[in-house]
């Protein structure tokens, strides 16, 4: 039992305060059929708890691993295959990633290389030992489905440092190999099925944190303490209560978590029932981790001070060596390793004896196979190793010779009597598990088994205290110590132990030639037997002689100390041998006697007449005893004679049978070269079944990966299928000899393929498109290249009129080879329709803007800027530097304030009422020219942004036409009414003189009439040309045409519109005159009508009528027209003058003094 | 204001028929016309001229412009006005000028005279 209190997990997992949310991890080794387990249990894990998870899966190291692409699926919790160096962190599970070893070293995840072969590698031993020394009591592991062993020599490293262990239940495991090894080290905690496994954790955890800070229950372990041992004692057989307390409370407690106890009292009560939970303490207080070479330089140093002088001293005697508390043996087989490595370097031969003891008898058990981890591989110092050890797959075995030297018992060293005559004790980290008492016991009977200059050799940390009259120290730095010459006593404490509750038990009670006796002394009840009782022996079943009483010379041939002699019936006389050896034969009936008499033994000296007694004792052995019937008969000289020829003839058989030995002799050897033989192979196969142990894990897991991903693929598969059912888009697979391999069902119309297409090769089909040929060739050229290809390809005139976008894409296979090519038609007949008429449109709607002169624009609220197109930007006058965008600021800045309060409201009722924006503005360009512009905008919202889009357009030439259709209409309404204040006002003038309304029709109809005249040629003048006088001289003569011989003439003079009228009535009123009283009418002669400007600016306008004949005129008629002449004159601004002869008539206008309104 | 002697009339009209008429029209009233005037100038020189009359009818567009430095003037003269236009914006031309009154073109004898009734001019002799 080997341990040491001070190892660094422990010491840090005591220093830790107990924090409810410290994070545990939990190593999970797997194996073949491991995925669904590891599965099964992380699908229960809760990602909030504080657990973290390792998961150590063998993994073929040439593969991609999809564990963690597997796992992600059926956890809550984050699963990532692990790249080293990761701090672990609660809520995820690290995947050991394929070719790598992993370690935890300070709750950071270290990848490391495997020194070992394929095959060889523990990766799960590797990773909990490094857990167990990282995390103490916080590290659990888990060992799931798995063939082999691995992960068994971990699970000890974890409980040694006060983990927890828990393995999948192996009738639940696929493989139960793994599980079942862990078991077998009885060391184990829980045994569950994966999906109960996190519950299990997290209960045990809770319950670890929830008692931690709990030190009743310490207590209470340690009051109890002493009955527990008690219960130990009497079913182990082993005495612990003088152990050191503070690990037996530190490992009860612990069974306590486990068991989820209140209190040690249940424990008590437990232990009690259940002798498997005393079997389980038992173990767990035994749990002991050892090393080869643990301590290098002490052994250095034992080598040196020690072992080298007694093997240079020793030449014939053995060498005893005998190793107190071995545990699983490495040790002892250390010691035998530096001893043999002694004797080769000195060139001897010893015989060397290790007595190698515990208590423990399944460590010893292991101890006897001599098969360690490989990992435990590197503590055997370089240049032994490959003497003294022997490889196979994983692990390796210590080789027989060594194995030789060494004697593994089961011994308590505080108990039983101990080895004597021993050179050299080595007694390591067992004194630091006894408290005082058990320590000064102990000592004395170290002192007791040496020789007189014996060596005695101790842990680091362990001292001989208070004996050091008993040993003196050779090396105090090493623990190296030699026996005084001090008296030796046999240790008092071993006369007067216990009765061993296991020899009691087996029943069988075995001395040599005593037999215990409680009516008398020992020494009376030994005379009365040899001197008084029947010569008696006691044989075992088979005749081995157990103990024997009285004078038996007459019986049996005794030869004492040879060993092989000790068979009764080789021992016993002629006569007595045929006996005993029939009665040995049959079968016995328990605790009956039968007796054989007239029996005759004949030795040597003579014959003996006897009756034996056979005794069947209830144990199953013999009891003979012999009974004398007659005196010895002393053989005479005759009767030598007659034994001569039975002489001769037993010799002669002894010739035989020595002959026949020495047959069996080369025969024997001949089957042990053959066996060697065998065992090498059977070694050579083991190693080679390990590996393909190895590699069926690997496949098996590789197979779990595989049927996982062939379900997916399947899945994917039935995706693809109904694509290609239900798509329309027409598409052709081909492989890399132009083979059709797949096609959808919308390509048909295209190729027109039928079920017995596929795997044709894709020329043979002749599709609707055009361009067949350069298909092929596009498509050759695509697998060859490996690059995409686009085409537009388009039907034959004679099958439609579809045009199609031809996309051919390499196939590529997850090689990344290009293995054919995929062909996807895209209908773009449509697609070009529209766009043709798209272009139409466009074309249109740009002319239409060009011709409109319609500008674009867009405002961005957003950015306050405008962008414009190039009308618009023309409109606005706008810099062409500026590439169309304008800060809203060139517009507001230009506008009146009226008009940026219009275009306040416009904006503001668009944006909120969605009405149509309307605004006009005016705008003065750098020439100077005001222009008036129109904008129309709606907003609109694209992609989430609202802008403002509309268009602009020039109204100025509008505006203007407007302003003057306005006017005319003005100026259309003030002359109608003019003009019927004029008839109104001519009405009643004309009204004034007439006498009958005869008169007044005619007086109205004349005037009426030349003033439409008149007003006629306002109409008929061309553009703005100003009305000439001689047109309206010639306006009012017309009528008259022909009546006279008339001459018009005179200077371009023009007649304002205001004149218009009045001069109009003058002329009319001269007109009438003359057609009723002058040239135009009765009278002949001649009419000239003159005008010419007068120097102040006005018109001299001569009406003149020159008679032929001589003419006596009347007076001058003073009538309405005379009146209204003088008046139009004066509204001429003018006056008018009449010379009348008999000659002549002469009448003159002058008007448009100054003409101050001609402009 | 009854003075025994016939009252005077100065009518500014551009068009001479109406003129003539308005001029009949009036004297049919018992008014002395003392001038028909075509234009803003020559209607102007009148009235500097001092040839104020007790009543005026003023066309508002006259053939060298609005009519209104006409009413002005003789509005200092106290004159009554009427004006007399075809233009609508006979209602901004009484809201400048409140004692003046209005009539439209074309009118009537009985409009004018119910236009001068209402200035309180209306001084018929029998």
């Amino acid at each position: 039992m080997n341990d040491e209190s001070d190892r660094p997990a422990e010491r840090r997992a005591a220093a830790d305060e107990v924090d409810a949310s410290r994070l545990c991890i939990v190593g999970i080794g797997a194996s073949a059929g491991g995925l669904e387990a590891i599965s099964d249990m992380l699908a229960m894990a809760d990602p909030d708890s504080n657990l973290a998870y390792v998961v150590i899966q063998h993994l073929d190291p040439d593969h991609e691993s999809l564990l963690a692409e597997i796992l992600s699926r059926k956890t809550r919790l984050e699963v990532h295959q692990s790249a080293g160096g990761e701090t672990v962190e609660r809520g995820r599970v690290y995947i050991i990633p394929p070719g790598h070893g992993m370690t935890i070293v300070d709750g950071r995840l270290r990848l490391t290389e495997f020194a070992q072969p394929r095959g060889l590698r523990r990766p799960v031993d590797d990773f909990f030992e490094s857990l167990a020394e990282d995390q103490g009591r916080y590290a659990a592991c888990v060992i799931l489905s798995g063939t082999g062993a691995d992960g068994s020599a971990g699970l000890r490293a974890i409980k040694e440092n006060e983990g927890l262990c828990i393995i999948q239940d192996p009738a639940s495991a696929r493989y139960d190999g793994m599980p079942q090894a862990a078991q077998a080290t009885g060391l184990v905690d829980f045994i569950r099925s994966p999906t109960e496994i996190f519950d299990c954790l997290q209960r045990y955890y809770s319950h670890m944190i929830m008692t931690e800070t709990d030190s009743d229950l310490q207590e209470a372990v340690r009051d109890n303490i002493s009955e527990i041992c008690s219960v130990l004692m009497s079913s182990s057989g082993h005495d612990f209560s003088d152990y050191k307390k503070t690990t037996l409370v530190r490992r009860i407690e612990r069974r306590i978590k486990v068991l989820n106890l209140q209190d040690a009292g249940d424990y008590l009560d437990r232990i009690r029932a259940d002798p498997e939970e005393a079997n389980i303490l038992f173990r767990e207080l035994l749990i002991n981790v050892t090393r080869f070479f643990r301590d290098p330089e002490q052994f250095q140093m034992l080598r040196q001070k020690v072992i080298a002088p007694i093997v240079r001293r020793k030449t014939d005697e053995p060498l005893r060596v005998w190793v107190a508390g071995c545990s699983s043996g490495e040790e002892a087989y250390t010691l035998a390793m530096i001893i043999a490595d002694e004797l080769k370097a000195q060139k001897k031969t010893l015989d060397v004896s290790i007595f190698a003891t515990d208590i423990d008898e399944q460590m010893l058990q292991n101890a006897r196979e001599a098969i360690y981890p490989m990992s435990a591989l590197v503590d055997v110092p370089e240049e032994l190793r490959e003497t003294y050890t022997i490889a196979r797959e994983g692990h390796f075995q210590i080789p027989a010779r060594i194995r030789d030297m060494v004697r593994f018992s089961a011994h308590n060293v505080t108990r039983d009597p101990p080895f004597s005559s021993v050179d050299l004790i080595s007694c390591r980290n067992l004194l630091i598990y006894f408290d005082d008492r058990l320590q000064k016991a102990t000592l004395p009977t170290f002192q007791y088994a040496l020789r007189p200059d014996g060596y005695l050799f101790l842990g680091p940390s362990e001292t001989i205290g208070r004996f050091d009259n008993l040993f003196t120290a050779i090396d105090d730095r090493s623990r190296i110590f030699q026996r005084t010459k001090q008296k030796v006593e046999y240790p008092k404490h071993l006369r007067t132990r216990k009765i061993d509750p296991r020899d009691t038990q087996s029943g069988v009670s075995v001395s040599r030639g005593r037999v215990q006796s409680n009516t008398m002394p020992g020494n009376v009840a030994e005379r009365v037997l040899n001197t008084y009782a029947p010569p008696t022996v006691h044989v075992s079943r088979d005749g081995e002689v157990l103990a024997s009483s009285g004078s038996l010379g007459r019986y049996l041939k005794l030869s004492l100390g040879r060993a092989e002699s000790d068979y009764v019936q080789s021992v016993a006389l002629p006569g007595v041998r045929e006996a005993v050896s029939s009665i040995l034969r049959e079968p016995l009936r328990l605790g009956r006697r039968r007796k054989i008499t007239g029996l005759r033994a004949r030795s040597e000296f003579g014959t003996q007449e006897f009756d034996l007694i056979v005794d069947a004792m209830a144990d199953g052995t013999v009891l003979l005893v012999f009974l004398e019937r007659a005196k010895f008969e002393a053989i005479e000289d005759d009767d030598i004679d007659e034994f001569e020829p039975s002489d001769s003839h037993v010799q002669n058989l002894e010739h035989e049978l020595q002959q026949t030995q020495s047959r069996l002799y080369t025969t024997v050897e001949e089957l042990e070269t053959a066996n060697e033989e065998l065992k090498s192979s059977n070694e050579e196969m083991m190693s080679m079944n390990e590996e393909l142990q190895s590699a069926n894990e690997e496949l098996s897991t590789v197979n779990d990966e595989l049927k996982s991903k062939v379900d997916q693929l399947t899945r994917a598969n039935a995706d693809l299928s109904n694509f290609f059912a239900s798509t329309d888009l027409p598409l052709v697979v081909v492989d890399s000899e132009m083979q059709i391999r797949n096609y959808t069902e919308a390509v048909v119309d295209i190729y027109p393929f039928r079920g017995a297409d596929k795997g044709r090769p894709l020329k043979q089909v002749t599709s609707s498109l055009e361009q067949d040929k350069k298909v092929l060739d596009a498509v050759c050229e695509v697998m060859e290249s490996g690059e995409v290809r686009q085409l537009d390809v388009n039907d034959r005139a004679s099958e439609g009129a579809r045009n199609w976008s031809l996309l051919i894409t390499p196939y590529r296979t997850s090689e990344d080879k290009v293995d054919g090519a995929t062909l996807v038609f895209t209908d773009l007949t449509e697609a070009t329709r529209l766009k043709t008429a798209l272009d139409i449109e466009g074309e249109r709607l740009k002319l239409a803007l060009r011709v409109s002169e319609l500008g674009v624009w867009e405002y961005d609220p957003e950015t306050r800027e405008i962008r414009v197109d190039d009308t618009a930007g023309r409109h606005l006058d706008a810099d062409p530097e500026r590439h169309g965008i304008l800060p809203i600021s060139f517009i507001s800045d230009r506008l009146s304030r009226s008009e940026t309060a219009t275009i306040d409201e416009a904006y503001r009722a668009s944006a909120e009422q969605g009405e149509l924006f309307e605004f006009v503005f005016s705008v003065t360009d750098r020439r100077g020219a005001e222009r008036h512009l129109q904008a129309v905008g709606r907003h609109v919202t694209t992609q989430g942004e609202t802008t403002m889009l509309g268009v602009l357009f020039d109204v100025t030439k509008a505006n203007e036409a407007a302003q003057i259709r306005e006017l005319m209409l003005r100026e259309m309404n003030h002359r109608v009414k003019n003009l019927f204040s004029i008839i109104s006002g001519m009405l009643r003038v004309v009204g004034r003189h007439a006498e009958t309304a005869r008169e007044v029709v005619e007086g109205m109809e004349d005037r009426i009439e030349a003033l439409a005249r008149s007003h006629d040629l306002t109409q008929k003048k061309e553009g703005s040309r100003a009305v000439l006088l001689e047109e309206t001289v010639r306006a009012a003569l017309e009528p008259y045409a022909g009546h006279a011989r008339t001459l018009v003439s005179g200077p371009r003079i023009t007649v304002a519109d205001t004149e218009l009228t009045s001069l109009a009535l003058v002329l009319h009123e001269w007109a009438t005159n003359t057609s009723k009283y002058g040239v135009l009418g009765p009278l002949s002669g001649r009419l000239e009508v003159t005008w010419k400007p007068q120097d102040d600016g006005s018109v001299k306008l001569e009406w003149n009528e020159f008679y032929d004949e001589r003419f006596e005129p009347s007076e001058e008629r003073a009538g309405f027209g005379a009146t209204l002449v003088r008046i139009a004159a004066s509204q001429l601004n003018g006056a008018v003058s009449v010379d009348q002869t008999s000659e002549f008539r002469k009448a003159v206008l002058e008007y448009g003094k100054g003409h101050d309104f001609h402009g | 204001m009854d003075d025994g002697r016939r009252k005077t009339v100065l009518i500014c009209e551009d068009e001479a028929i109406v003129a003539m008429d308005l001029g009949f029209i009036f004297e049919d009233l018992g008014f002395d016309v003392i001038g028909t005037f075509a234009t803003v100038k020559s209607s102007l020189q009148a009235i500097e001229e001092g040839r104020i009359p007790d009543i005026a009818l003023l066309d508002v567009r006259l053939a060298d412009g609005n009519v209104f430095p006409v009413a002005d003037a003789l509005a200092d003269h106290d004159v009554s006005l009427i004006f007399h236009s075809g233009h609508a914006g006979l209602q901004e031309i009484s809201r400048e000028y409140p004692d003046a009154s209005c009539c439209p073109k074309p009118t009537t004898a009985r409009t004018i005279e119910g236009c001068v009734e209402s200035l309180g001019m209306l001084t018929r002799t029998a």
